[in-house]
């Protein structure tokens, strides 16, 4: 019996030590210079969570950011692979056990992650305007100062500036569709080569289409449940109208991205998708993609959105991090990652605001060449909606279309 | 008392050694069970409003969770067939060649695969754009690879089955020939041979069931293993209906934060049929290795 009694006596302290709350711990920065934050970043070794899936991103951050870092600054960083989801995973959980340091000191992060990690107040902030590469950027365009039609307000660092473009084989597509109806029309006449992955570009593609339906300015601002109704009840009839003529008759879907290119390359799709607009190009020069591949947005245009990296509230090498952070936006970085042959991200910094030998860098730099160029994209560029969208889309693209 | 403790334990050796498997193995698994049950209840958890029954109502309601679950039974339950049948055979018709040389190395070479990889073999195999599409199209057989049958996210689970079929088969056939010299079922045969048995009677009556009575546990082990696999569906598998710890995980991380105790209802409704399932199947069963039980 007494055994017993330990047992329940072990089993009730580890269940109360596990639900035990913990008094926060920040570290305030904000009152310190740059100077007092490069010394207190020295010598400390940094995790950073972010997507891997790509090999360009991996050997900008593994020969190029890591090195430097630690050539500039001696700060080890150890990049980790885990995408928005995971990252609020193990946020969330860290917060929930009451975990006062956590195994994260920096995240990248886009608007749905952005908008869930505020949810449950696990950034650290704000910072941004501490950054003194931050003066290069412009935080009045909005499709930096506005993530998912949230204010930023210092919490995430602008990093990266992309737009959602479709992508096709000119092999196969001579003329591609630049709207819906040719769309239908397209999709229609050559069965089983088109479909929508179940992931953030899918969804990405459904908002432009949702937008081009309700009309440029009508869903902005924060969520409003009627137009949502009103709008995505075209957008799935539209869907559902075409879906038998998808891939695989519109019964199953490419779980993301990744799955979508690899059926483009296999030959099983004229058409894949990406969140980069340069994309076409690396993969490319990568010899992944055929050398007819070629991206375009629809003439109603596509989503452009930034992403961000943020410091966890609860990391305990925020100095390290914010130096990083910087590094990121410095010109150097900028330049090195938007080259179409490195990684092809768009800068977040403004080339009016940079140095004058770095405006002349960014005006050289070598152009892509399957990609319409970034500025001719911009008359075609469309705001994202507030976050509620993303997650009704989501929702509802699994029991309007994939379930039905 | 004392006689009560004096029976739970034969010695201070065993209690040490069950309390060690309580603390390690199942206090964790209760702690986790439990917190599973307070978040689906709404009584812990970042975003939770306090106690409410409102997603145990959800999940009770939700037709795609029952019918994962249905979809998992069968992909377990097709497999396992599978595999009992495919190693029997193997068994008995290849026992000699598969115990020496080349054939003996290359049924132990699946098993080095991890799932992951084979699921990715599949893919690349049975997809119809891989492989075997492209062989049956370069001979002319079919005029375009998208006439090639679907085999991977297709909707009866085929390359799911596969891939699974694929990694239990040679365990369970190198353990059913195990099992058939540790049992020297050989000679039973051959009693029953001496008997007047046929050589179908032998087997049917003699080597199948004392292979299956002896191996039932580990293949009813399995089974639950395939209900939990994760990689294989995710790779293979379909968007709908999903087998469950696709189905979990999808739940766990939706980007709607307040679904999270979803998740962890559909786990918790799951282990629960796994327990009932197993104390209905090992109600009158013990692991004991006696053939007469």
């Amino acid at each position: 019996m007494k055994f017993f009694f330990y047992y329940v006596l072990i089993f009730s302290v580890l269940l109360f030590a596990s639900c035990s709350s913990s008094p926060d711990n920040q570290t305030d920065l904000q009152n310190l210079s740059w100077d007092q934050i490069l010394q207190k970043a020295e010598g400390q070794s940094l995790n950073m969570m972010m997507w891997q899936g790509d090999p360009n991103i991996n050997k900008y951050m593994q020969q190029y950011v890591v090195p430097q870092v630690k050539k500039q600054f001696d700060i080890d960083l150890n990049v980790s692979n885990g995408q928005g989801s995971t990252i609020v995973s193990v946020l969330m959980s860290e917060l929930e056990a009451g975990q006062q340091q956590s195994e994260l000191d920096l995240v990248w992060i886009n608007g749905e992650t952005f908008y869930q990690l505020r949810e449950i107040d696990a950034l650290y902030g704000p910072f941004v305007s501490q950054l003194p590469n931050s003066k290069f950027i412009d935080f009045s365009n909005p499709f930096i100062k506005y993530d998912f039609q949230q204010s930023i307000n210092g919490y995430e660092v602008p990093w990266g500036k992309v737009q959602f473009t479709i992508i096709y084989d000119s092999a196969r597509v001579s003329s591609p569709p630049t709207n819906r109806q040719a769309l239908r029309q397209y999709v229609k006449t050559h069965p089983g080569t088109f479909t929508i992955a179940n992931d953030f570009s899918g969804m990405t593609f459904l908002k432009s289409l949702l937008i081009g339906m309700a009309g440029k300015g009508t869903l902005s601002g924060e969520f409003n449940e009627q137009a949502y109704q009103k709008y995505s009840e075209r957008l799935w009839n539209y869907i559902n109208d075409i879906k038998p003529y998808f891939w695989k008759n519109g019964e199953t879907f490419p779980s993301n991205v990744t799955a979508m290119h690899q059926l483009f390359v296999n030959g099983e799709l004229n058409f894949t998708m990406s969140n980069n607009d340069t994309e076409v190009d690396n993969k490319i020069l990568e010899g992944f993609f055929p050398q007819t591949a070629r991206a375009y947005v629809f003439q109603k245009g596509t989503i452009r959105n930034s992403h961000y990296v943020g410091i966890p509230k609860n990391s305990t090498h925020k100095a390290a991090a914010m130096v990083v952070s910087n590094f990121l936006i410095s010109p150097e970085a900028q330049y090195r990652k938007a080259r179409p042959d490195i990684w092809g991200d768009g800068t977040v910094l403004s080339k009016l605001k940079v140095p004058p030998k770095w405006q002349q860098k960014f005006a050289a730099m070598p152009q892509r060449y399957y990609a319409p160029p970034r500025d001719s994209l911009q008359d075609h560029a469309l705001r994202e909606l507030a976050p509620e969208y993303m997650i009704r889309l989501y929702e509802d693209f699994r029991t309007e279309i994939i379930q039905k | 008392m004392r006689i009560f403790e004096q029976k739970l334990f034969k010695n201070k050796v065993e209690a040490t050694g069950l309390l060690l498997f309580l603390l390690l193995a199942v206090l964790p698994l209760l702690l986790g069970i439990i917190y599973a049950l307070l978040y689906s209840l709404g009584i812990t958890g970042l975003v939770s409003d306090g106690f409410t029954l409102k997603y145990w109502q959800q999940a009770f309601t939700d037709i795609e969770l029952w019918y994962s679950m249905g979809y998992t039974f069968y992909i377990a339950l097709a497999t396992i067939t599978l595999t009992i049948a495919g190693a029997l055979l193997l068994t008995i018709y290849l026992k000699e060649p598969l115990q020496q040389g080349f054939a003996g190395f290359s049924i132990y070479v699946p098993l080095a695969f991890p799932a992951i990889v084979v699921a990715f073999l599949i893919f690349q195999l049975a997809s119809q754009s891989g492989f075997f599409a492209r062989i049956i199209y370069q001979l002319g057989w079919i005029s375009s690879t998208a006439q090639f049958p679907e085999l991977v996210n297709d909707t009866y689970g085929i390359g799911i089955i596969a891939a699974h079929t694929f990694m239990a088969l040679p365990f369970f056939t190198l353990y059913f020939i195990n099992l058939y010299d540790q049992e020297n079922i050989n000679q039973l045969a051959k009693v029953g041979q001496t008997l007047g048995a046929s050589s179908a009677q032998q087997h049917r009556r003699i080597v199948v069931p004392i292979l299956l009575r002896r191996a039932f546990p580990t293949l009813t082990l399995y089974t639950i293993f395939v209900m939990g696999s994760y990689e294989i569906p995710l790779i293979v598998g379909r968007q709908s209906p999903q087998m469950i710890s696709v189905l979990v995980i999808r739940k766990l991380r939706k980007f709607n934060l307040s679904d999270i105790p979803e998740a962890y209802i559909s786990a918790l409704l799951f282990i629960t049929l796994i327990i009932i399932g197993l104390t209905l199947i090992f109600k009158n069963r013990n692991f004991s290795y006696d053939l007469d039980q």
